[in-house]
């Protein structure tokens, strides 16, 4: 079967308002393990579309965000939930994922610039691999071409 | 391809207000059949008061782009005393069970 | 049939918070979610995710009918239903 999944929660870092949860762990890494479970059983991936606070994911990390030292420094023991994005990417070179940043919503939320935002192939130094900048209409073309569309907040 | 959107937001909570309507008006654009479902706090962004003027012009470009359903939860009316022949958009007041039945008649559901 | 994911756990009541499931749609818990099971009577085709379960240490009692299931079930319940609402 063709699933599609929309990750719409951030993985803990810059939430954009809203409360934060008292349990924070698992943030994101949902929407991690049932891609790989999907994939370990013989289903395929059409597309994981990063909207809402999910697009912080798919960027790297400020060097000054809490958890940044763990990623920059890939030989030290990353924390259990260090940057979910990395862990998205690694996936995607294993299975050649179609990740796609809604540009809309990075820009709504300052991870890029409107520059940027006209010329995606100028952000994606700051994206982490496996990962492209795409629009909306990315969302819709991945309902029609799946079987399963399923959100992760 | 029929799909419902589920609109639960405050029309003051802007950044995800945005996220939702985005969204609506680019499936829109594809041809896709979709229907509205406003619920709790989100059946505020159907009245006149709602304080975001970039949102209730967006929504009243719905129609335009062939968006002619839009549901609201009666419930959620009730409990906010609010009159559903005000609202910026034609809405049709369902009952819980029925909004139930209009997400099982949908083949994709976004919640944003 | 409809899938409902529940992936937080406000105050009240659930069947006030979620009336618009139907009497024989799914209900998937997961994250925070999960932590319905421990605290009252739920629908009865009502599934939560062991894996949460066990990090938030809930406890459900034993007549609470939720079952707990792997991800290759969460999957597979996924596959079997369609629309699925994440909440």
């Amino acid at each position: 079967m063709i699933f599609s999944l929309i990750v719409y929660s951030s993985s803990g870092h810059s939430p954009s308002g809203t409360e934060s949860s008292a349990a924070p762990p698992p943030g994101g890494q949902t929407a991690l393990h049932f891609a790989k479970t999907l994939l370990a059983h013989g289903h395929s991936l059409y597309r994981v579309f990063f909207y809402g606070d999910g697009v912080h994911q798919a960027f790297l990390p400020d060097s000054n965000a809490p958890g940044a030292a763990a990623y920059s420094a890939p030989g030290t023991h990353a924390a259990p939930h260090g940057h979910t994005g990395k862990q998205w990417s690694d996936l995607s070179k294993q299975h050649q994922l179609d990740l796609v940043v809604c540009v809309s919503a990075a820009l709504k939320r300052g991870l890029i610039s409107e520059e940027e935002g006209q010329h995606p192939e100028q952000a994606c130094l700051r994206l982490l691999p496996g990962f492209q900048i795409s629009g909306l209409g990315q969302l819709t073309d991945a309902a029609i071409h799946s079987d399963r569309t399923i959100t992760f907040r | 391809m029929k799909i419902l959107f589920i609109i639960k937001r405050p029309p003051s909570d802007r950044l995800f207000t945005r996220d939702s309507i985005d969204a609506i008006l680019t499936c829109s654009v594809f041809d896709q059949q979709i229907a509205l479902l406003f619920m709790e706090d989100g059946v505020l962004q159907l009245t006149p008061e709602a304080d975001n003027q970039e949102l209730k012009e967006q929504l009243g470009l719905l129609a335009m782009y062939g968006v002619q359903e839009v549901y609201a939860l009666r419930e959620s009316l009730v409990s906010r005393q609010l009159d559903q022949s005000h609202f910026i958009l034609p809405t049709q007041c369902i009952d819980h069970r029925q909004a139930g039945q209009l997400i099982a008649s949908h083949d994709t559901v976004f919640h944003f | 049939m409809t899938l409902h994911i529940i992936n937080q756990c406000p105050q009240g009541e659930f069947q006030k918070q979620y009336g618009v499931i139907l009497e024989n749609d799914c209900v998937v818990l997961i994250e925070d979610g999960v932590e319905w099971a421990s605290r009252q009577t739920l629908p009865k085709n009502c599934y939560a995710l062991a894996e949460d379960l066990n990090r938030r240490d809930v406890r459900m009692p034993n007549e609470s009918g939720v079952h707990r299931i792997t991800y290759p079930q969460f999957v597979e319940l996924c596959v079997e239903h369609h629309p699925i609402v994440s909440w």
